[in-house]
């Protein structure tokens, strides 16, 4: 070569330079997804590249990142780093991350692989093909980082069979797989604006921070391994939705409806990361509402007043969610230990402690109304008489999750929502999921709801919740149930034990 | 509304119809004020059983490990079929009862009212 390229030249010729003009094929039948969903494009060209990386120089970068971050994972496993957890009921907050999260992440990598195909503009291609290999990247590392684990504790042992089958596990996958069976556009505005430009500090700070604060360096090191691509992926939400707004009027009212969803749908799965932060951390980071209150309430409704110039409102029902803040963790942590005998991780009442953590940080209503229950399930216990319910729950057709939380104005009444299509009667949790599922009632019709499938006789004949549990490959009261008691607990306590008497560790 | 689709219909059954039950039905129960138990429950059951052998054998052994479930009279409560107030005949069967497949049935028990005074 004559010369060298500059940056930008460079940049140019190896990104858009890479594309072409098709001769045999018309655009529209080269790329028949990117019109339906009805978002107009004037202007591919109008898109600015978020990211700014060529494909050499991102292989360097990742390679580098990848280098740094198994040899730490070695270290941590050669040095026994499980024993430096603060308790091991911490790991409940890990195998939710590989159960439910882990998958969506590969998921994400597949979802980013098919958008990358359906745009026909080369710079939003070049963005979610990146996108794509990042997901599957943060696949791989979560799984090594947690494989060790998986050698000293239980729950870790069949994450991709449960993840099919497990009822709170399909709460996670549905919310990804709606996202994936949408359009190209949706799927974008979904993932990675509304999932990774608004909500993500909710679940990335959550898990990160909590894997630091309880003495967790595999997950806090792959956790800081995957920061800088998440700020790309935050990138990406933001150019996306900015561009489809800008492109034309038309645009507005399709993304603000996706937003509406998205936001709700975003909010319900993030329940579960409120209560692994609330309850599964022996050592808080800080509590839902506080987080809720920083992260959207905060920083999330300054987003979408930055987006009022196009003619962008808040989200629908946002204001269900500020009223469900200081109840939303302990509903659904009771949810989690009651029908703990189907579930592939450890629940328990927290220690006088946690709850006056807990008093201090959610006031009157956790003191008045959650602790004394708490305290009713502790005496139970004591008893010798630990609380399951082992009776299938309603679960909501959009969010899958069983229909437990209470009137937004009436913490005593349940809240239950009834639609109806297919000549078939369903139930939604919430006001949010009712308006998503009438908006496209033969799309949410179709939905496997775990306690339904049981009952149609579709989850490996299993008759009740036990036997539902072993076609989960979940063994009874090993993975499942009281941590109490449990193999888990057993085994922490025997290894302290040692590992206090070892003379090595005192130096 | 639809969904927007390529091709030329976007229609689907229901994956929860009533044919997929065999001659049985799925519906849902809530006993109010009793939080003890999170979510309304789900049943399967046919749908000539008699109302009262569900209640006493399939629904009562559910609520058991909860104080007022010994007390529970069902002839007491009061009751709604599908959010409109209903008097139920227990000794007739689920169906001649009017409850369908999907329903959902609420009941409170003036007098048991939960835990803590708080419904629980
Ligand atoms: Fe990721
Ligand atoms: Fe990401
Ligand atoms: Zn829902």
């Amino acid at each position: 070569m004559a010369k060298k390229l500059g940056l930008k030249e460079r940049y140019a010729l190896m990104t858009r330079g890479l594309d072409w003009e098709p001769s045999y094929q018309p655009l529209d039948k080269l790329f028949p997804y990117d019109s339906y969903e009805g978002i107009v494009i004037k202007d591919w060209d109008a898109w600015a590249d978020p990211f700014r990386l060529t494909m050499d120089a991102y292989w360097k970068y990742q390679a580098e990142k990848e280098r740094k971050l198994y040899a730490i994972l070695d270290a941590f496993q050669q040095n026994n780093g499980q024993l430096n957890l603060s308790d091991a009921r911490y790991l409940s907050a890990v195998k939710l991350w590989l159960q439910g999260v882990t998958p969506l992440e590969y998921a994400a990598h597949r979802g980013f692989a098919h958008a990358g195909r359906a745009f026909r503009g080369a710079g939003a291609r070049i963005a979610c093909q990146m996108q794509s290999i990042d997901e599957l990247r943060h696949a791989q590392t979560q799984l090594h980082a947690f494989s060790h684990y998986n050698k000293f504790f239980s729950g870790f042992h069949n994450f991709a069979h449960m993840r099919d089958r497990a009822w709170y596990l399909s709460i996670p996958k549905s919310f990804f797989e709606d996202a994936m069976t949408a359009g190209p556009f949706e799927f974008v505005t979904s993932i990675s604006f509304a999932f990774e430009y608004v909500l993500t500090n909710l679940l990335f700070m959550p898990f990160v921070s909590g894997a630091a604060y309880n003495g967790d360096m595999a997950t806090t090191t792959f956790g800081f391994s995957a920061q800088s691509d998440e700020s790309r992926h935050m990138t990406l939400g933001l150019e996306v939705v900015k561009f489809m707004l800008e492109q034309h009027e038309d645009n507005v009212p399709i993304v603000q409806a996706w937003l509406d969803k998205w936001f709700w749908r975003g909010y319900r799965l993030l329940g579960l990361v409120g209560t692994m932060m609330d309850y599964m951390l022996p050592k808080k980071v800080m509590s839902w509402q506080e987080a809720w209150g920083i992260y959207w309430e905060e920083n999330g409704v300054a987003l979408f007043h930055d987006l009022a110039r196009y003619g962008i409102r808040l989200p629908k029902h946002h204001e269900v969610a500020a009223k469900e803040k200081n109840r939303l963790t302990h509903e659904m942590w009771t949810v989690l230990y009651q029908y703990g005998n189907a579930l592939g991780l450890h629940t328990w009442v927290p220690n006088d402690e946690e709850l006056d953590w807990m008093s201090e940080k959610y006031g009157e209503l956790f003191t008045s109304m959650y602790r004394p229950r708490l305290l009713h399930l502790r005496e139970l216990e004591q008893r010798g008489e630990r609380f399951f319910n082992n009776r299938l729950p309603m679960v909501c057709q959009v969010c899958q999750i069983p229909v437990f939380y209470t009137e937004p104005d009436d913490p005593h009444v349940q809240c239950v929502r009834i639609v109806e299509a297919a000549g078939t009667k369903h139930h939604c949790c919430s006001d949010g999921c009712a308006d998503i599922f009438n908006r496209e009632p033969m799309k949410y019709v179709q939905a496997l709801i775990p306690p339904q499938q049981i009952y149609r006789g579709e989850a490996g004949g299993a008759r009740d919740i036990f036997e539902y549990g072993a076609w989960l490959h979940l063994e009874r009261d090993v993975d499942t149930g009281e941590y109490r008691g449990s193999p888990d607990q057993r085994h922490w306590q025997a290894w302290q034990q040692q590992h206090k008497a070892t003379p090595a560790d005192a130096a | 509304m639809s969904v927007k689709h390529l091709g030329p219909a976007y229609e689907y059954p229901s994956a929860n119809r009533e044919e997929a039950y065999g001659g049985d039905i799925n519906f849902y129960i809530r006993w109010e004020r009793h939080l003890m138990f999170a979510c309304p429950a789900a049943y399967r059951a046919p749908v000539a059983m008699p109302l009262s052998e569900f209640l006493e054998h399939m629904l009562k052994p559910d609520y058991a490990a909860h104080p007022d479930a010994a007390r529970l009279d069902f002839s007491r409560c009061v009751w709604k079929l599908d959010r409109a107030p209903w008097q139920p005949d227990f000794a007739r069967s689920i169906a001649d009862n009017g409850i369908g497949h999907m329903s959902y049935i609420e009941f409170a028990s003036p007098g048991l009212d939960g835990l803590h005074g708080h419904g629980y």
